[in-house]
């Protein structure tokens, strides 16, 4: 048994020598040749994959900001909260957010859009926004407004249209109505008043012309009386429009627009950040604001209307109306 | 012991041309695709996100298949050419959530 495995050893060592024996080594050329063609191999195989990586970064960065946009809908969130709250800051200023555009580069988004205003029965184009996110921060927006009567970029008590009852008006306020008076009939405009005392929004539809519209309505949310925060940075009047909007996707377009106007603050509330670098104030002190509008209920001090010129004239022999200023003023569109 | 190959074996950690192919395709591919970003075109050339990554695919399966040869670049064109495939269809769904107009 032990001298078979042995023999079967020694036959097999035999085999291995015999086929080492045929194995060609190279030649020194053949040996340099295949050295230089692993070398070019190996250094192509590095220039394509170092290639690939260096391709991949571009999409798959921008791939991750698609993802980033699109996932829980933030997108969508932050374009809400931006047209939102000029809803509730811009008077009588409303967004078609059906032709909003947006672009997403890397890690950021723009979105730009068309603001408009009612005057008289037709709704103009009165310029467009322009805002860059960098993920979820914005930049202050940059606003191309084609308006006659431009409220203030910087809002200081002077320069606002609308006044508390217990806020102290400016001078100005006393020659509202000059422009109103010179305006020629046969045009359609747009007046700011500030009434004597808060109401009811559904009690100042009584005092009003028939022929006249309400388009805004400023909420008393008690800190337009000083018209500043506890900061003592100026604040903006905020409100609503009473109307149904049937513009699509309008947050207003509800028969309950009260309704409508506190969801949309409790939903700044939670991105006030947002919601600040878009309006106009620097501060909108959403928490004391919408504490305060909760305690006492939604009461109005002044509203932006729009009717013919004519109309808007009768204004001024309310009793219950403090002050008028007119805004933008328009051809005949009226009927 | 002296070193040696045997002949037969010469030529078995060359590539496959194929999965070269493939990996080239797949480079190409992604240079379209990063062009189109850059340039940011709204629509993306179907072109290098589906047609050549198609080819790149098929090629790259052939190359993975294909016995005593290195796989590499098989596999880095089949990898490339999946890549642009879950690429277009996550851009498609995230492009569809983010400020949808029917």
């Amino acid at each position: 048994m032990k001298d078979n495995e042995n023999e079967d050893y020694q036959q097999f060592l035999q085999e291995s020598l015999h086929e080492r024996d045929e194995i060609q080594p190279y030649t020194e050329n053949a040996q340099i040749e295949i050295v230089k063609t692993g070398k070019s191999q190996a250094r192509r195989t590095n220039i394509m994959i170092s290639l690939a990586i260096l391709l991949l970064i571009v999409p798959v960065m921008t791939l991750a900001t698609y993802l980033y946009y699109s996932i829980g809908s933030r997108a969508d969130k932050l374009i809400d909260i931006v047209t939102n709250t000029i809803y509730i800051t811009e008077p009588n200023m409303s967004v078609r957010k059906l032709d909003l555009e947006e672009d997403i580069g890397l890690f950021s988004m723009n979105i730009t859009f068309d603001v408009f205003k009612r005057i008289g029965k037709e709704d103009y184009k009165m310029g467009n926004y322009d805002v860059d996110f960098l993920l979820d921060q914005p930049s202050f927006p940059k606003k191309d407004l084609y308006l006659d009567r431009p409220l203030a970029e910087n809002p200081d008590k002077e320069s606002e249209f609308i006044f508390h009852p217990k806020a102290n008006p400016p001078f100005s306020i006393t020659r509202g109505m000059d422009i109103l008076n010179k305006l020629p009939d046969g045009t359609v405009a747009e007046a700011y008043i500030s009434l004597y005392q808060v109401m009811k929004p559904k009690d100042l539809q009584n005092i009003l012309p028939k022929n006249i519209e309400i388009r805004w309505l400023a909420v008393d949310t008690g800190l337009e009386a000083s018209q500043e925060d506890k900061e003592g940075y100026p604040i903006t009047p905020i409100g609503y429009p009473p109307q149904y909007d049937p513009t699509t996707w309008s947050p207003f377009k509800t028969d309950d627009n009260e309704k409508a106007f506190m969801d949309i603050l409790t939903e700044l509330e939670k991105n006030e950040s947002v919601a600040t670098k878009v309006a106009r104030a620097k501060s909108l002190s959403l928490s004391s604001r919408i504490a305060y509008i909760k305690k006492h209920g939604i009461h109005i001090y002044g509203a932006v209307l729009t009717g013919p010129t004519e109309e808007l004239r009768k204004l001024q022999d309310i009793k219950e109306i403090r002050a008028v200023k007119a805004g933008e003023v328009k051809l005949w569109n009226w009927e | 012991m002296e070193l040696g190959i045997k002949k037969k074996h010469r030529s078995n950690r060359l590539q496959t041309i194929s999965g070269f192919l493939s990996f080239v395709i797949g480079l190409i591919s992604l240079a379209g695709l990063n062009v189109a970003l850059l340039m940011k075109e709204k629509v993306f050339p179907g072109m290098f996100i589906i047609q050549l990554p198609m080819l790149g695919f098929v090629l790259g399966m052939i190359g993975l298949f294909t016995r005593r040869r290195s796989r590499l670049h098989a596999v880095w064109g089949l990898s490339i050419s999946l890549f642009l495939f879950i690429f277009t269809f996550l851009m498609i769904i995230s492009s569809l959530g983010i400020n949808y107009k029917p």
